[in-house]
């Protein structure tokens, strides 16, 4: 078998692994770049992002209160210094994006257009339509058509890194059209991909969400970061988790409870104004309060019985219907479009329901600020990553920047590192893979007559999630979670497989990705269980308050044989001492 | 080794999809309309006399004569129609920012050529 | 047949499925299967279902469900269609017939070999090359809503291949570049940054672009996203005409 070598091998296709390819092409043609990737790129989920991307270029914003709004809205967990460095170079990546294409939305002087968006103070948000994920996904994958030095593995499933004298040297993946094992060596190696929201029952997260790279980093020793902060949106579609966009809210749609009420008002985040006072929707106010507390408002709506009920589980109101017809299609139109499709409902006249959703996971890989892991020659950037510019809670549109920001930093590291270290040990790496290529390939000879199905542990793993890690947790709650998961763990060991086919075999795909799911969600468990203190996204229903002294610090999960080890790390403090949170006012 | 299935088209493929069907009635029609030419030239060559422009006349009446015509009539305006309703795609009129609808481009072409064919009755009544 | 293990509670319905699998057989053949039927279901919750419960050898790409990753189109009664944006409801009671989408390829099952298209792109130069070039420090370019409108409606194709299974010209004769990658290239010619519109025109006005296209129309009207393609193709050929025009008529006109 011959294997290629790449001096930067990306796993991931999605926004942050297709900056990273274009970063290492343009600034050295002579570097050879790979992106190995489940899908053909276009189809990642960075597509499904609506929103917006934000980055400081108006007048009356400043580069202070970005990073302020982002410290704060991750509830003092964020590295500042990472911050501070990623708000600098937000601005520049939005306008490399405009040099390549990307069709943002624009002022009638030709300049690009910002809306506002939850939990920032100032208007910053750069926008195309209610798609920018789409669109930067498609502008980027596009632009790197033109690079050369880029090789593209569309539909190749990495199941392995490759570790070799201390060092990550490349992967083992499965060609998914042949069902052929390779190894694809890398002088350095990037991960990109994406979040892991498909361990939650519902999400907004598509079906390739299934944490395969944080699986990956974790099997090779490297920690996971921040894992228990998993962020719900407030706004999905009851049945679906179909994301009804943020932008929704950020043009001045409103969030009701089944009495008509505006409760956000009920829950600290200010008072409302009228909807057709000039002044609504007021900056970091009520409906543009960050995501953790909104979603954290319904719970409680919940418990005072204030929600609607249905057999798609309980939902609220979120009324846009005051902003007309014009400018919904103007502004919003894929909003129209999908609770058209989705619920049957037009939202020009009759108020669309929703209910939170889990969406994103401010956890990861643990990297620095250059996007290295612990592992010397392994990178990771975007969803799968954590650097932390989130902390324990994103703000909306500062995740679609990230990927643009990070992976470019990753692909320069990764280009640097590879120049460093030119020496790849082929041989050794095809070794390593001979027993797990052989495992492979007898499940695609003689199937695995196991008990379990992978439907069936799905659930079982998902539902756990839902019960035990939702928006409000508590020890014993978080107890069960963590023994449904040394259940799953034994229980998955005897999977069955039916389909024996080589060509295109989905079944074996989705088995490996459960055991990467498995992999995430034990790392989410444990974490949470170990944090016994309130921060952003983490709620304790047994440990209400935030506890800086005991906990102003990022977990860190670590794989070992039995339940995972949690460590913990600082928080970088730079000029932002921790502070209340304070929204509405 | 692509062991890739490949499916042709079978012979009779605008069969299968009523898009297809009006797409190759559009393009059979144009054969009989492009022939009704042929009538045209003889009615020019007619006129050079008047007792064949009698005769010319004479076959006008003849059942076969009118049978043609009816089916010409048809086709020329189902090209009409659909090279009417087809017009907004290869012309993008704008209105400010906005693109102005497909329905007012193609109503607008349908509006005049009402009004052109209004035009030609009258001509022809009035002599 | 195959059978289900699976006991279904209330009103299903027939979905027939094309099914190959080319490590054993070399011809298709269809399975059929019993689902369970549910109002609020799309197709692909009712083939994820079979996936689930019934055969977990059916093969089938899919992704994002809310129709913008353009990952699950297929032919629905011989339809193109994102099935996650098609519901049950619509054909129930019918039997639906499930198949690949048509002209291309089957890898397997549902799953195309799409190898093609994307060549198709790259060849268009489907990216910006700049009229001006323009460095990070000097901001972005200026372009108004109104050369936004110019190009805006072509960005929004998603990639899913439906056009091409509407086109009968592309079925006869895969050389034609097709809606999808025509409509692509159109979207940067029309883009007020981009320089690199008449080197794109070599290959649009060439024989497998634009001119291929007989105006079918089915194109546009199978597309879920109302890009247009067949718009995008006969504007195509009036601007190519009119530059011919131009430059038999003024060759000195043009460089």
């Amino acid at each position: 078998m011959s294997i290629p070598v790449y001096d930067v091998l990306i796993v991931g296709g999605g926004g942050a692994g297709l900056r990273a390819a274009i970063a290492v092409a343009q600034a050295d043609p002579t570097q050879r770049v790979a992106v190995v990737s489940k899908v053909y790129p276009m189809r990642s989920h960075t597509v499904s992002a609506e929103g917006g991307a934000a980055g400081v270029i108006k007048d009356n914003d400043s580069a202070e209160d970005h990073c302020n709004d982002t410290i704060g809205g991750g509830d003092w967990l964020a590295d500042q210094d990472a911050v501070e460095a990623f708000v600098e170079e937000a601005p520049k990546e939005l306008i490399q994006l405009e040099h390549w294409g990307c069709p943002w939305n624009r002022e009638a002087d030709g300049s690009v257009a910002v809306r506002p968006f939850g939990g920032m103070k100032i208007q910053r948000t750069w926008f195309a339509s209610d798609k920018t994920g789409f669109h930067m996904l498609h502008t980027l994958f596009q632009t790197s058509q033109q690079f050369d030095p880029v090789t593209r593995y569309d539909e190749h499933f990495v199941f392995d890194l490759l570790v070799h004298d201390g060092r990550c040297q490349g992967v083992a993946c499965i060609e998914l059209k042949t069902g052929e094992v390779r190894i694809i060596a890398g002088r350095s190696v990037i991960l990109c991909t994406g979040g892991g929201g498909r361990i939650f029952p519902f999400t907004t997260n598509a079906a390739i969400k299934t944490g395969d790279g944080m699986g990956l980093a974790y099997r090779a020793g490297v920690g996971l970061k921040d894992m228990e902060f998993v962020q719900y949106h407030p706004t999905g579609l009851p049945g679906t988790g179909i994301l009804i966009t943020e932008a929704a809210r950020g043009e001045g749609g409103i969030l009701l409870n089944k009495d008509g009420r505006r409760y956000l008002q009920d829950h600290d985040l200010g008072s409302p104004l009228e909807v057709s006072d000039p002044r609504h929707p007021q900056l970091k106010s009520m409906e543009l309060g960050p995501r953790d507390r909104l979603s954290q408002a319904f719970y409680w709506e919940r418990e005072a019985g204030n929600v609607f009920t249905s057999d798609d589980g309980d939902y609220v109101h979120l009324d846009v219907t005051h902003l007309g017809e014009k400018k919904i299609n103007k502004r919003i139109p894929f909003v129209r479009d999908t609770a058209l499709k989705y619920v049957g409902v037009d939202c020009v006249k009759e108020p669309i329901p929703v209910r939170p959703v889990v969406h994103y996971m401010m956890g990861g890989v643990d990297t620095d600020i250059d996007a290295a892991t612990s592992l010397p020659g392994l990178y990771a950037a975007g969803e799968c990553a954590c650097v932390s510019i989130n902390g324990a809670n994103r703000l909306g549109s500062n995740s679609l920047t990230e990927l643009l920001v990070f992976g470019k930093r990753a692909g320069m590291g990764a280009a640097a590192f590879a120049k460093a270290n030119p020496e790849v040990a082929v041989d050794a790496l095809a070794a390593q893979v001979g027993d797990k290529a052989a495992r492979l390939k007898s499940l695609y000879s003689e199937g695995r007559e196991g008990e379990a199905s992978i439907a069936s542990i799905r659930r079982t793993l998902t539902s756990a999630m839902e019960t035990g890690a939702g928006i409000y947790r508590d020890q014993a709650r978080l107890d069960a979670l963590c023994e449904t998961l040394r259940e799953i763990k034994a229980r998955i060991k005897d999977l069955r497989i039916t389909d024996r086919s080589k060509t295109f075999n989905t079944q074996l795909v989705q088995a490996l990705e459960l055991e990467f799911m498995v992999d995430a969600a034990e790392a989410v468990a444990f974490s949470a269980s170990a944090r016994k203190e309130s921060r952003g996204a983490h709620q304790r229903l047994d440990f209400k308050e935030r506890d800086d002294g005991a906990f102003l610090k990022h977990s860190v999960a670590f794989k070992s044989d039995g339940d995972p080890r949690i460590d913990y790390k600082d928080v970088s403090i730079t000029k932002w001492p921790p502070a209340e949170r304070v929204y509405g006012k | 080794m692509s062991k890739d299935y490949i499916r042709p088209m079978p012979k009779r493929w605008w069969t299968t999809r009523p898009g297809w069907a009006k797409f190759m009635l559009r393009e059979w029609t144009a054969l009989p309309v492009a022939i009704y030419c042929g009538v045209l030239i003889a009615m020019a060559a007619a006129a050079r006399s008047e007792a064949s422009w009698q005769g010319f006349c004479d076959w006008l009446e003849t059942p076969l004569s009118m049978i043609l015509h009816v089916i010409v009539l048809a086709f020329a305006l189902l090209h009409t129609v659909t090279w009417f309703a087809a017009a907004p795609k290869a012309i993008r009129v704008f209105r400010g920012d906005e693109q102005v609808p497909e329905a007012l481009v193609a109503g607008g072409h349908f509006a005049a050529w009402v009004v052109v064919s209004a035009g030609f009755a009258l001509l022809v009544v009035g002599l | 047949m195959a059978s289900s293990a699976t006991k279904i509670e209330g009103k299903t319905v027939t979905l027939e499925i094309f099914r190959y699998q080319p490590d054993d057989e070399t011809e298709p053949r269809y399975d059929t299967f019993e689902v369970p039927y549910r109002e609020d279901w799309v197709v692909l919750d009712a083939i994820n279902w079979i996936k689930d419960e019934v055969d977990g050898s059916l093969s089938y790409r899919w992704s994002c469900r809310m129709g913008v990753c353009g990952s699950c189109g297929m032919m629905v009664n011989g339809e193109p269609k994102l099935t996650c944006a098609v519901f049950l409801r619509d054909y129930y009671p019918k039997p639906m017939r499930i198949e690949p989408l048509e002209h291309f390829p089957v890898t397997r099952d549902l799953v195309i070999n799409m190898d093609d298209f994307m060549g198709k792109m790259e060849k268009l130069q489907t990216w910006i090359v700049p009229k001006e070039p323009r460095t990070i420090e000097e901001g972005e370019y200026r372009q108004t809503p109104r050369q936004l409108a110019d190009y805006k409606q072509y960005t929004m194709c998603i990639n899913c291949m439906l056009c091409y299974s509407a086109c009968p010209v592309y079925g006869l004769d895969s050389s034609f570049l097709g809606p999808a990658a025509l409509t692509l290239g159109r979207r940067y010619s029309l883009d007020s940054r981009d320089g690199a519109k008449d080197e794109r025109a070599e290959l649009i006005q060439s024989d497998e672009g634009v001119w291929s296209c007989t105006f079918v129309g089915e194109c546009s009207r199978v597309c879920p996203k109302n890009v247009d393609p067949a718009g995008a193709i006969q504007a195509g050929k009036v601007e190519g005409t009119v530059d011919m025009m131009k430059s038999m008529l003024m060759p000195w006109g043009r460089k």
